[in-house]
């Protein structure tokens, strides 16, 4: 696996559960490399590297038990002060595209000072691909154009 | 260029200057015309053009608040307001381009670009009313228009042709108009822009509500908005184009010369095949992807180029008068290679006739800075705009929001009554966008669910899917007076880059616009709970508009829509420009834009400066003869 997509299967099979969206629709956003990448650049190899082996094992010790797993995220992911603020910043790229900025206390103890943590779209196409449209039933402003008059019905159930 | 005299010279490209240069290059006449904006945005052939364009989109995307100026180059040497620089001011608010020195912050923008302000503009394109020209007579309020309703119509005409504007007329209704509001034959040139699914619940929530205001008992009623974005063109209509007829001395509407010909919508200036129609991309403001919303690049791309000599990154700063005449003799210039340096070249445009159309706001600076139309002494006076309060809620079910133009359906019952010897008409559009304009919403309900409600998941996902498809939010626009007051005016101590001055601007909104917010705030809640809408309407008291009234704060916003500042009026006394739109001081010198609007009225203010853009044209025409 060359640098830029190792992690990759990982940090995408924690974002199911984290986006509700299923392994198909976030491959379709074609972001996910982007994404990783942006989380590394900005965290830091470490870091990242400890993200992915923690949410991995996470997926393995639940299997497909749902409440099981959604224990173990809230418990040692959101509620984790290393671990939750960058699960924020993961969900929050996948539905907006933007990176958020992470506290500077949280930089400095676990980013190692990394540059890049200001609030920033990952890419333009960062931002016509957040989930977010499809959650409300509509389509990222300025971009994939549903078509003359489709405004004026109701949008198709997802 | 300054070997040359031009019959004509017009400051600025946008809806006013283009308007102004197409009319009379096809009439034969030569014009320069000088634009502050980028030589980019000035490419008319395809490569150019959409090169120029995707870079606008590129910016738009990355963007974090996109706000009217997000995707437009922001230049230096040729800067243009930002809303983000706006706040509450304590003695002097000096942040970006305006210096605001008023009790409140002037809270519109405009685009220093060629195209100006369209390039951002809603699109939404409605008439004054009969009335708005004459709230002296019939109100008792501010003054009286030198022409009233029936002298503009047929330029209203040509304004509706020239952006191609879609509306159906047996749709529009009015308070206290006649039935030759519109003529009796008369249709737009496109079908109406078909009404959004939030309006379609909207209206059925409405029928049948009886709002009560000031003692009075209304039942109010909505209209679909007519707008200058591409729709199914309507093969009723007859008129191919505007022209000058020598005979007459006018400007006319001119037939199609086949009976099978029919309006062709005007698609974007790279390519006639894209934006014939609009695609719903549901960003018109700040930018229209495939321009099926008009802007006036379009109609400066057809005016006639073997007339027309287009100058970019020349911001004009001065027009020379001969003292003794009262005559304008040039106007003075300066160019700049580079987007952001300090370095120019000076120079001065001549011609016969002299036309500025840097918009109300820079107009005013240009005459400022040139010592003109000084008998008036109301240059710069009377700054108008809308006051935008807003209301927001949510819906009983979902309505979709954050799809389709902006706003494609308002109710006009308050544009204008009898309370408007006491208060402020209003117009209100009714949003398709869910709260973006005043939350920030959809990526600040993201972060709330995120970060406070704890949310992930295939949880957040159908928090988002209930909430934000619920989303409603409706404008009241209020109308302001023209106040002496409220003024644009410059100071030495404030230049820009390259030594220009920037408009320093004095504001406030009076008791006649106050008791509005209140009359509508009012109106507001007894729609919201008579359709049960969950009303999150609030005004913090630290955003920059702020306001109290009878003891109830308000946050109002700013529509774009900059009037006034050199008024149309009856003597030189009390005004800038007579009813031809020509300068009381100066014979050979107009001013065309909203700036030239006497009182404000509830309609967006650029078809109506588009028509008098027309009407200034055809006077233009016959003085040079
Ligand atoms: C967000 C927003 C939404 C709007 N929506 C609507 C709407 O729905 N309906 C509506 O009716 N109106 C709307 N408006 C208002 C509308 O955009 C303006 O009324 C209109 O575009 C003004 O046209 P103009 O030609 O007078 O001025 P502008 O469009 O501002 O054009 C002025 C031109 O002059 C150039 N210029 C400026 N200074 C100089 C100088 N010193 N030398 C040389 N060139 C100069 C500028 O670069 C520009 O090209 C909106 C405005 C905003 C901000
Ligand atoms: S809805 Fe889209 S296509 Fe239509 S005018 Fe607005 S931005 Fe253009």
């Amino acid at each position: 696996m060359d640098k830029t997509t190792a992690g990759l299967n990982e940090f995408l099979a924690i974002s199911v559960p984290l986006t509700g969206y299923p392994r198909i629709s976030l491959i379709a956003t074609g972001m996910a490399d982007a994404y990783l990448s942006t989380v590394r650049r900005i965290t830091g190899e470490e870091m990242t590297n400890e993200y992915l082996t923690r949410t991995a094992v996470i997926l393995d010790v639940v299997g497909g038990n749902e409440p099981a797993l959604d224990r173990e995220i809230r418990q040692q992911l959101l509620a984790s002060l290393k671990y939750g603020p960058l699960t924020r910043n993961i969900i929050q790229m996948w539905y907006w595209g933007a990176w958020l900025p992470l506290p500077p206390a949280w930089m400095a103890k676990y980013g190692k000072d990394h540059k890049g943590n200001e609030n920033h779209f990952v890419s333009p196409e960062a931002y016509q691909q957040g989930l977010i449209w499809n959650a409300m039933g509509s389509h990222p402003e300025g971009s994939r154009q549903p078509g003359f008059a489709s405004w004026s019905i109701a949008p198709l159930p997802e | 260029m300054e070997n040359k005299e031009y019959d004509v010279v017009i400051v600025g490209s946008g809806i006013a200057g283009s308007i102004v240069a197409k009319t009379l290059t096809q009439a034969g006449k030569q014009v320069l015309l000088l634009e502050a904006g980028l030589e980019a945005g000035m490419a008319f052939d395809t490569e150019g053009a959409y090169k120029n364009y995707q870079d606008y989109m590129r910016s738009y995307y990355t963007a974090l608040a996109k706000v009217p100026n997000a995707p437009y180059p922001d230049v230096k040497d040729a800067q243009s307001p930002n809303v983000l620089d706006m706040a509450q001011i304590n003695g002097t608010l000096d942040k970006g381009y305006f210096v605001q020195k008023g009790k409140l912050p002037f809270a519109s923008d405009y685009a220093r670009a060629a195209g100006g302000t369209t390039l951002h503009w809603l699109g939404t394109c409605l008439r004054m009313l009969p009335n708005d020209f004459k709230m002296r007579s019939v109100y008792g309020q501010a003054v009286d228009w030198p022409i009233n309703y029936a002298y503009l119509k047929p330029y209203y005409e040509m304004a509706e042709r020239e952006i191609g504007v879609a509306s159906d007329v047996s749709d529009q209704r009015y308070p206290n108009v006649g039935d030759d509001f519109f003529g009796k034959e008369y249709v737009f040139p496109m079908y109406k822009i078909p009404q959004s699914y939030i309006d379609k619940s909207f209206i059925e929530g409405l029928a049948g509500l009886e709002i009560s205001l000031n003692g009075d008992t209304y039942l109010p009623w909505c209209t679909s908005t007519p707008q200058g974005r591409n729709s199914t063109p309507n093969e009723k209509y007859r008129h191919a184009a505007t022209v000058w007829n020598t005979t007459t001395q006018k400007l006319e509407l001119q037939a199609f010369p086949k009976k099978s010909d029919v309006y062709v919508p005007v698609g974007a200036i790279w390519d006639p095949y894209a934006g014939q129609r609009c695609e719903g991309n549901a960003s018109c403001v700040p930018i229209c992807p495939v321009q099926a919303k008009y802007n006036a690049l379009k109609t400066l791309k057809s005016a006639k180029k073997e007339h027309l000599t287009l100058i970019s990154q020349v911001v004009a700063t001065k027009i020379n008068i001969d003292t003794s005449t009262g005559n304008i003799t040039g106007v003075a210039y300066k160019k700049y290679e580079h987007p952001d340096s300090k370095n120019y070249t000076e120079g001065v445009a001549k011609g016969k006739i002299y036309v500025l159309a840097a918009n109300a706001i820079e107009n005013a600076k240009i005459l400022l800075a040139s010592e003109a139309c000084k008998n008036s002494k109301v240059v710069g006076c009377n700054l108008m705009d809308h006051a935008v309060l807003l209301t927001w809620g949510l819906m009983k079910d979902k309505v979709y929001p954050f799809r389709g133009p902006g706003s494609t359906t308002n109710i006009p019952t308050f544009r204008d009554g009898k309370f408007r010897k006491d208060h402020a008409a209003w117009i209100s559009p009714i949003d398709n966008w869910g709260w973006g304009w005043p939350t920030g919403s959809p990526d600040t309900d993201l972060d709330h669910a995120v970060s406070t409600l704890n949310l992930y998941g295939k949880d957040l996902r159908k928090h988002i899917g209930d909430q934000l498809s619920r989303q409603l939010l409706l404008h009241f626009e209020c109308e302001q007076l023209p106040e002496k007051a409220n003024r644009v005016t410059i100071d030495k101590n404030y230049l820009d880059n390259i030594g220009n001055y920037r408009p320093v601007i004095t504001y406030n909104v009076d008791d006649y616009t106050l008791k509005a917010f209140k009359a509508s705030k009012s109106v507001s809640d007894q729609i919201f709970a008579g359709m049960g809408v969950q009303d999150y309407t609030n005004y913090p008291s630290n955003e920059p508009d702020y306001t109290t009234f009878d003891k109830q704060g308000y946050v109002f916003r700013g529509a774009g829509h900059v009037v006034g500042t050199h008024c149309m009026g009856t003597t030189k006394e009390n005004s800038v420009v007579n009813d031809k739109q020509q300068a009381w001081d100066h014979q050979n010198l107009y001013l065309v834009g909203a700036g030239n609007m006497a009182t404000l009225g509830t309609s967006n203010p650029t078809l109506t400066l588009a028509a008098l853009s027309f009407a200034a044209a055809e006077n233009i025409l016959k003085a040079l003869k």
